[in-house]
């Protein structure tokens, strides 16, 4: 019972970052904002949280996958704040819009310390890893078709950031600043 | 290069489908060296700090 709300939980867990994903795309494509090379790592810790959760309905929860979400997200939450530190101080600029009153690095160092705390939670209930919901012959009783879903989403996303970082920087490190999509031209924004 | 940790993961969840999860782990931890990696190439910017 316990693993296979636990499986449920990972399975909303992953959509959520889906959606964190999903909007830093929409903004980019519908507001033009590049991302950083520190936003994209960003974006890439948040994959590699996923990733835990994504082990977790693809091999059944184990507190390994758990330890993949805690040290991708701890990555991510390094940059984030790392990012952060760089305009603390005021007048030292900002990089893109903020959101709700706080930009795309600082919701993402929330962020990354809510899954961290999320995951320590999910840890406390022993019968997460429980094997009294397998199959006769030790089957696992599967992701679900939410949990499918999830990783099929998850899975697009990542290749879709594959795409976008590719454009973006090429096969180099990406600018500080970036202006325009280094395989695309013309410029698609003026500095 | 900065698409490197999002192929390695791409790569780990195309082992999963597959059911290999330690070559997904593998994957995994490649893509975790490779955002360090990167963020320290991206991180030696002085920070605007003054006291």
């Amino acid at each position: 019972m316990l693993r296979t709300l636990s499986l449920r939980l990972n399975a909303l867990g992953l959509l959520a970052i889906v959606g964190v994903l999903a909007f830093a795309f929409v903004d980019q494509v519908i507001h033009g904002d590049l991302p950083c090379p520190l936003c994209l790592l960003q974006r890439a810790g948040f994959v590699l949280a996923g990733f835990g959760l994504a082990l977790n309905l693809a091999c059944g929860p184990r507190a390994s996958h758990y330890g993949v979400v805690i040290l991708g997200a701890a990555a991510g939450g390094a940059v984030a704040l790392r990012q952060v530190l760089l305009h603390i101080v005021p007048g030292t600029g900002t990089y893109g819009e903020p959101f709700l009153g706080l930009h795309f690095y600082s919701w993402a160092a929330l962020l990354f310390g809510l899954i961290i705390v999320g995951t320590a939670v999910l840890l406390l209930f022993d019968g997460g890893f429980s094997r009294s919901d397998d199959r006769p012959g030790g089957q696992s009783p599967g992701p679900g078709r939410l949990g499918l879903l999830a990783l099929v989403l998850f899975t697009l996303m990542v290749l879709a950031n594959i795409l976008s970082t590719a454009l973006e920087c090429g096969i180099g490190l990406c600018p500080d600043n970036p202006t325009n999509y280094e395989w695309l031209a013309p410029s698609t924004r003026t500095p | 290069m900065m698409a490197l940790p999002f192929v390695l993961a791409a790569l780990g969840l195309g082992a999963l489908f597959l059911h290999q999860r330690g070559v997904a782990l593998g994957a995994w931890v490649l893509a975790l060296a490779a955002v360090l990696w990167l963020f320290h190439l991206h991180v030696t910017d002085p920070l605007p700090l003054a006291f």
